[in-house]
């Protein structure tokens, strides 16, 4: 590691401290924006993150940086990343959409995506645990205005 | 600290203003919940659900509508729309235009149009594109596509818009207008589309700053001139099938997909520098043209040409080729060619004249074989024959391939779905199911 590696100090939601060679934290556009603004001073807090999120956030930054690692290694990597719980999967888009990386953000809505294909709302509600605030009468309605669709 | 936690939440401000302007959505649309719960997708913003639903067809997005009001609220303003539309089916065109009603009439913005339309050729139909046509432009699309047999477009009346980067277009007719400059547009694909030289340079003039321009099976270009292409931007190229007869003048390509049914005329005039994958594919429809002749002509193209990472190779049949005929004339010449792809779906007949013949015209550091399982094995037979013969010189193909100093060979286990090499004993490898596909690897030490 070269003298010059700069080390930026991320505390999460719930007070955990993450140590990170900045070259790899400004992959989250957001912490970007702050370093070259100089506003960095010691501690950057991410109120909207907790810590179990972004230990996962992290191993795919560190996994992306790493040098001379191949496209298939990669691709196997996002595999496993995205075979997650619902919860982490959504508390991803969020710290991704927080952090602003595009990448990540891509990559969990299409997981969501691919996950919601082919299933039922019934299903999908209760997969994603989506509570459906329609009355019976207001889902009927939506359903037979966009009858196309369900056929 | 306190500048920083303002920057902080300044961010997440922007955050909100930033996709709802992108997506056009009020900012009261929005949901702002602490996380003192376990995430659900259920407090996704409108905004986010907006990037999930782009995910899937607009129809599939449509039936997520049901799952909650967010759900149908962030449906109702989706950007992304696409139709596939049937004019014979009455209610399919009803569908399509009350949706484009709602979208007119709420000024909600469009992203992304793409309407697939079978059975059409008929004024009303046109018309009714025409009206959505007109609401999509209005709604600020940066990403059109419009399949509909012989529709009439005024192309130059879509560049004029600026907001459009994308457009594709199928099976469209193209109907001649006011050239104007378009500084927007980076990608124009045509397919089944009637162009001249004429339409083909003022698309290229009008359009200084495209960065991809893909043609396929576009009548009206197979003149006995060559067709120019002449951009500094062009950086993607991909020509399928739209005649024989090109000089390319791209210095900036970085990808260029060429397919013809047979060798063609290509002139590359400023090779780039910065061409990273560059593919010919050769359909052989005509067999009877494939002899001694074709092959010398194929590997002084190869030889004359730009060093192609892939040469791929369709053969419908596997002609005997006069090895006689291979001129050793072509001593000199040297093929570039990183990859060859050959795609056999001939039947019967093995030639093992075929085999030589192609590998002397390409020389390819590796050979990819996709074909029936015999074919395969023959491929293999012979390859390993060919390095053990040509170690010593009695064997009579030698010469023709003297300079091939090694062959490896792998095969792929569709059972392990991985990829071994191959020990080669004949005739080892044909057990059953011999009409089966199957693909194998060479790698060629010239």
């Amino acid at each position: 590691m070269s003298s010059s590696t700069k080390f930026l100090t991320l505390k999460t939601c719930d007070d955990k401290k993450f140590v990170l060679d900045e070259a790899i934290a400004v992959r989250s556009q957001t912490i970007k924006n702050m370093v070259e603004d100089d506003c960095v001073s010691n501690v950057i807090p991410l109120p909207n993150v907790n810590s179990k999120t972004m230990t996962k956030v992290i191993e795919y930054w560190k996994k992306h940086s790493e040098e001379g690692v191949s496209k298939d290694v990669l691709m196997d990597f996002d595999k496993a990343f995205v075979k997650v719980h619902h919860s982490i999967l959504h508390a991803l888009i969020l710290a991704a959409n927080f952090l602003n990386d595009k990448e990540i953000l891509d990559m969990m809505c299409q997981e969501v995506a691919d996950r919601i294909k082919g299933k039922t709302p019934e299903e999908i509600r209760k997969e994603f645990d989506i509570k459906n605030d329609f009355t019976p009468e207001e889902e009927e309605e939506i359903r037979k205005e966009n009858a196309w669709a369900f056929e | 600290m306190f500048e920083f936690a303002r920057k902080l939440q300044k961010r997440g401000g922007e955050l909100i203003s930033e996709f709802c302007s992108e997506i056009g959505v009020e900012k009261w649309g929005f949901k702002v919940r602490l996380h003192n719960r376990t995430p659900s997708i259920d407090i996704l913003s409108e905004c986010l659900i907006h990037k999930i639903l782009c995910c899937l067809s607009f129809k599939e997005a449509t039936r997520m509508s049901i799952l909650s009001k967010t759900w149908l609220q962030a449906w109702s303003t989706l950007p992304n729309l696409d139709f596939t539309v049937d004019f014979s089916k009455g209610n399919d065109m009803k569908i399509v235009d009350d949706i484009m009603g709602r979208y007119r009439d709420g000024k909600i913005p469009i992203e992304k149009f793409e309407l697939l339309e079978f059975d059409g050729d008929s004024e009303n139909l046109f018309r009714m594109i025409d009206k959505w046509l007109d609401i999509v432009l209005t709604n600020g699309v940066k990403d059109l596509t419009i399949s509909s047999y012989s529709y009439p477009l005024f192309i130059f009346a879509i560049f004029t818009v600026k907001s459009v980067r994308k457009l594709v277009l199928e099976s469209c007719t193209l109907l001649p207008s006011v050239v104007v400059n378009c500084n927007s547009l980076r990608k124009l694909s045509l397919s089944y589309v009637r162009l001249d030289e004429n339409m083909l340079q003022a698309l290229l003039n009008s359009c200084p700053l495209i960065e991809s321009f893909i043609f396929e099976y576009c009548k009206g270009l197979e003149t006995m001139n060559p067709q120019k292409i002449k951009s500094v931007s062009l950086k993607f190229l991909k020509i399928r099938c739209c005649g024989g007869i090109w000089e390319i003048d791209a210095p900036n390509l970085v990808s260029l997909k060429y397919t013809w049914e047979d060798i063609p005329q290509l002139k590359i005039v400023r090779e780039s520098r910065q061409l990273k994958y560059s593919r010919i594919v050769l359909q052989c429809l005509d067999s009877d043209n494939v002899n001694a002749a074709w092959f010398c002509k194929l590997r002084k193209f190869l030889s004359n040409s730009i060093s192609w990472s892939e040469v791929c190779i369709e053969s419908y049949r596997c002609n005997d080729i006069n090895i006689q005929n291979l001129q050793l004339d072509h001593k000199d010449s040297n093929p570039h060619v990183d990859v060859l792809n050959v795609i056999i779906i001939w039947k019967n007949g093995e030639s093992s004249t075929f085999v030589d013949a192609l590998v002397w015209s390409c020389q390819p550091r590796r050979l990819n074989v996709d074909s029936t399982r015999e074919k395969i094995t023959f491929f293999i037979d012979h390859l390993m024959y060919m390095k053990n013969s040509s170690q010593s010189t009695s064997h009579g193909s030698t010469p023709l391939l003297s300079q091939l100093k090694g062959v490896k060979a792998y095969k792929f286990d569709r059972k392990k779905e991985s990829w071994h090499p191959v020990e080669h004993k004949s005739g080892e490898l044909v057990t059953t199911n011999s009409e089966m596909w199957d693909w194998c690897y060479f790698l060629l030490d010239w």
